[in-house]
């Protein structure tokens, strides 16, 4: 008895299901493609347009743009924008509204191994071998995690409240402590993909088509280099946010604490910014019972624009029986952010001074951006392989017809549309440089900011206070400049 | 039967081992001993608040300080600042009212709410003398100058947390540290400290 000759209404029945679910399948790929990809794509555009004014000193109309009227109307689970609306209010002095968007910001990041492996629970192996990362949620950077705590204290020294600048205090200071192994994790996390099988049945041609790709004289090594020139930070530690934290304590009479904080933060940053290093001078002193700290003003200066990814393209070649198929591919590139003035001077009391980088945001974003560069350009290679071999195998499908082969002829190129596109979403509001300044209040409670360039910042009228802080953001030459002046506690 | 036992015991040890994921209690810092009180959170909950309070009052009534010297009335205690200087979002006034219960009903404090650092916990105290030039009031109901107390203890304190990593696992030790202070000199009569350590996995922040 053949087979064909058993084949009965049921049976042809079944092949009709298989079919249909296999149609099914790849609709819902296309649609969840369709769906996600513009996910990463939006915000890509929104980045943009936001920095567009961003860039230009008009943080009312940033903001405005994403958040309307209120800078808080916006779909509050979207990273990106909760990053971005976050910068802009606070540099308007919406310190109350910026913290709604910071909060809100911290609640999405993710960072931890187990969260970044339930995306893919989230969008299932299907999807994943077709996608790229611009398909999913933007989740975040480890620096991100500690900026957004050192800004949300920096908002909260701003209205008063010091005992929610501890808080934040403390968690940037816990995001840092645990950062070196977080690096570690993410790293893992970026090599491992979720298409394992069918990478394991394809390693051949991934090793052969990755060897090329990691030619020492080629386009990747290149952009490389370039990154690795911007230099890193050891551990992945920030010596602005431990300069900060500890000037805090040193204010509230903590003077172990600042001590701790301020040695942390002169060692990372190699003992070059001579501000720093008194006010660890200070904090030693005090600490072994020397006399208090004299009344000080600490001028923040947040230069230029940070670091921007963009994409490159370049092609892949996959090995088949056919010979090697080029496949174009997208990866993102780091490039340095742009200074507006570079430092700061001030003249108070008669007596001028400038401020000195603390924080280098090229170098402090290359660090993990360099970390985890080897899995991103793998986990390309991966898909570029996987992508190639998939297609072939349903072009051979759509050979025979029907409605899987012509949702095939659609689904790979919409896949490859998204695959194709580098994922170069990051927190473009950040500045080039932090510098600081620290210096004796001046008996008139006057400061007197000028750029570099001899160009007028501002006057300004010191609060009343022990110790006041004074924070200025210039995103671009001759763009508006936000200021903002606070007493710390302690006064 | 002793074989079984053994056997049973140890199914049994794996069994709980394995049956308890979340972050643990640990008997303090530095140890990896679990403490009975068994599953909890990496922050801190109401069981750690009411936890910490009972200690301190139990402290607290055990000193020879607790009692006025040379008198049978309660202290006045005013509420002085309490810090926090953890990670979490907390609001300390959880700790505090428990203390504050707790010493009321053991007869030896009383906690004044006309005086405290920010200004009084209930400023009406204060402001119903106004009502000293109200022809509206029988004047025998209001409040007079000079009837109310002085706080003789300050209480104040804080929370610190510290956090270590543990292998894959990270340690988070809670110090609730309590100072009550004779204000007429300036000396600590009565000084607290209860550790509550916790031990859990590295996947979250304690605040998460």
């Amino acid at each position: 008895m053949s087979t064909d000759t058993q084949v009965s209404p049921h049976g042809r029945h079944n092949r009709t299901g298989v079919r249909q679910a296999a149609a099914a399948s790849l609709a819902m790929l296309i649609s969840l493609a369709a769906l996600t990809g513009c996910v990463g794509v939006a915000d890509v555009q929104q980045t943009a347009d936001f920095m567009e004014h961003y860039r230009a000193g008009e943080f009312a109309a940033a903001s405005n743009l994403i958040g309307g009227p209120t800078g808080l109307d916006y779909q509050a689970d979207n990273l990106l924008t909760s990053l971005h609306v976050g910068m802009a209010l606070r540099n308007e002095q919406r310190h109350a509204d910026a913290r709604v968007a910071l909060d809100r910001a911290e609640g999405q990041l993710l960072w931890k191994s187990d969260e970044v492996a339930s995306v893919d629970d989230v969008l299932g192996v299907g999807l994943s071998l077709i996608a790229s990362d611009l398909a999913l949620s933007y989740h975040g950077t480890i620096y991100e995690g500690v900026l957004v705590n050192t800004y949300k204290a920096l908002g909260a020294l701003a209205t008063g409240d010091a005992d929610r600048a501890r808080v934040e205090f403390n968690r940037a200071a816990q995001r840092q402590d645990n950062a070196i192994d977080q690096l570690a994790v993410k790293v893992r996390a970026l090599t491992a993909s979720e298409e394992e099988e069918a990478r394991q049945q394809h390693q051949e041609e991934i090793d052969e088509a990755a060897a090329e790709v990691m030619d020492p004289d080629g386009p990747v090594a290149r952009r490389l280099a370039a990154v690795e020139s911007l230099g890193e930070y050891r551990g992945l530690r920030n010596p602005f946010t431990d300069w900060l934290h500890g000037v805090f304590r040193l204010a509230t009479g903590e003077a172990n604490r600042a001590s701790n904080l301020l040695r942390d933060a002169v060692a990372v940053d190699g003992r070059r910014n001579r501000h720093a290093l008194a006010d660890f001078a200070a904090a030693e002193r005090i600490a072994q019972g020397g006399k208090a700290e004299s009344d000080r003003v600490w001028v923040i200066h947040e230069d230029g624009l940070g670091p921007r990814l963009e994409e490159f393209r370049f092609d892949i070649f996959v090995p088949t029986e056919h010979g090697p198929i080029a496949v174009g591919t997208a990866l993102p590139t780091l490039y340095a952010g742009t200074p507006a003035y570079g430092s700061l001077t001030i003249r108070a009391d008669g007596r001028s001074t400038a401020t000195e980088p603390m924080l280098n945001l090229d170098r402090y974003v290359a660090t993990e951006f360099r970390a985890g560069y080897d899995g991103v350009v793998f986990k390309a290679v991966v898909a570029a392989v996987i992508r190639v071999l998939v297609q072939a195998e349903l072009q051979k499908g759509s050979d025979s017809g029907g409605i899987f082969g012509a949702l095939a002829k659609v689904v790979v190129p919409a896949a490859a549309t998204i695959v194709t596109q580098a994922d170069t979403r990051m927190w473009r509001a950040l500045p080039h440089t932090i510098g600081i300044a620290s210096l004796p209040r001046p008996a008139d409670g006057i400061l007197r900011i000028g750029a570099a360039d001899a160009s007028a910042i501002g006057e300004v009228s010191l609060p009343p206070g022990r110790f006041v802080i004074v924070t200025v953001t210039t995103t671009r030459r001759g763009a508006p400049p936000a200021l903002n002046t606070f007493a710390l506690p302690g006064g | 039967m002793k074989i079984h036992l053994f056997a049973f015991a140890v199914a049994a040890a794996v069994l709980a081992g394995c049956a308890t994921t979340g972050p643990q209690y640990l008997t303090g810092p530095g140890t990896d001993r679990p403490d009975p009180r068994g599953e909890t959170v990496l922050g801190l909950d109401y069981r750690d608040f009411e936890y910490a309070a009972e200690q301190a009052v139990d402290s607290f009534l055990s000193s020879p300080l607790s009692r006025k010297p040379g008198s049978t009335a309660p202290w006045v205690m005013a509420i002085s600042r309490m810090t926090n200087d953890t990670a979490l979002n907390i609001d300390t006034d959880q700790l505090v009212k428990k203390i504050r219960v707790d010493l009321l009903d053991s007869g030896r404090v009383i906690v004044t709410t006309a005086v405290g650092l920010e200004g009084p916990e209930d400023p009406l105290a204060a402001k119903t003398r106004e009502l000293q030039d109200s022809e509206l009031f029988n004047q025998e109901t209001v409040a007079k100058d000079g009837t109310m107390v002085a706080p003789e203890l300050s209480l104040s304190g804080k929370i610190i947390q510290r956090t270590n990593r543990v292998g894959d696992k990270q340690q988070v030790d809670y110090y609730f540290q309590l100072t009550a202070t004779n204000i007429e000199t300036g000396l600590a009569y009565w000084e607290f400290e209860e550790v509550i350590a916790k031990i859990g996995d590295n996947e979250r922040f304690s605040w998460e």
